[in-house]
């Protein structure tokens, strides 16, 4: 969050949601006959869509998020 | 492997992190690193990936990549820039100075006399409709005004439970206070609703080809 908008929130907690909605469901994707580990984040995304409300306890309970990618 | 953060235009200023590389072609950069932020996406690795990609957003236009993405080396980099390049050019010319905001809206809480569960089907499909008659009008109310100041607007294809609307809008960064204002007036004219801003993004949800 850049620090010049004092207006907008910066509360990371309350932007947890949108950062996890934007990096793993938005953002270019490449297709073709690039290698990719983007089809294993999608499975990740799945089971990350109905945590999502858990994700800011998960994380200040230092548990990773279930189901990562190796 | 190589790990690729964005798609930038060739600044041909320094990258703002050590670990940091870039191949460059017809004005536009492949900006990776020999590693990612982390394999499994927590909280923490997220938020990693996100401060690379801002950093990269101080001084150039940005087309961040959904995370995790690899390409194989570099020569795959520069592959992809030649077969690509008026489809990033074009992307880079649609979001250029400009940042994306978050708005999530949701309602107040049910009435406390409605019981949890309707009690038959007709009491379902009133309540169907009476959200989907909440959702137009926070549509009208919200939206609208909003999607004025932006340039673009994108609407999540549903909104996640209790929340009524979820978009993003793309606009200059210097109207992003313009922007919190209209956000600050529109949450005191519809105390019944909870508005929540956030950002600037790199534009995420601006990013997308037009269809082959």
């Amino acid at each position: 969050m850049s620090t010049d908008v004092e207006s907008v929130s910066h509360s990371r907690d309350i932007a947890l949601i949108d950062l996890v909605d934007r990096l793993l469901d938005k953002g270019v994707v490449l297709s073709g006959d690039i290698t990719l580990s983007v089809a294993n984040v999608d499975l990740v995304y799945v089971g990350l869509r109905a945590l999502v409300s858990s994700v800011a306890t998960a994380e200040r309970e230092g548990v990773p998020l279930p189901g990562g990618v190796t | 492997m190589i790990y690729v953060y964005a798609i930038t235009e060739a600044a041909g200023t320094p990258l703002p992190q050590p670990t940091l590389r870039e191949v460059t072609a017809h004005g536009v950069a492949v900006v990776f690193a020999d590693e990612g932020p982390g394999g499994d996406p927590t909280a923490d690795v997220l938020w990693v990936h996100e401060d690379v990609v801002e950093s990269l957003m101080r001084d150039r236009a940005v087309l961040p990549m959904r995370f995790g993405t690899h390409l194989p080396d570099e020569e795959a980099a520069l592959a992809l820039l030649d077969s690509r390049r008026d489809d990033f050019a074009r992307m880079l010319d649609d979001v250029r100075g400009r940042v994306e905001l978050g708005v999530r809206v949701a309602g107040r809480a049910a009435a406390p006399d409605q019981p949890a569960r309707p009690a038959t089907g007709t009491e379902y499909l009133a309540r169907r409709l009476g959200a989907r008659r909440e959702a137009d009008h926070v549509a009208a109310a919200v939206h609208e005004p909003l999607a004025r100041i932006a340039d673009r607007s994108a609407s999540a294809r549903s909104p996640r439970s209790g929340e009524v609307m979820t978009a993003s809008y793309l606009l200059p960064s210097e109207r992003v206070g313009v922007f919190t204002e209209e956000i600050r007036q529109l949450q005191q004219r519809h105390p019944d609703l909870a508005l929540t801003c956030t950002g600037p993004w790199p534009p995420y949800s601006f990013v997308e080809e037009a269809p082959a």
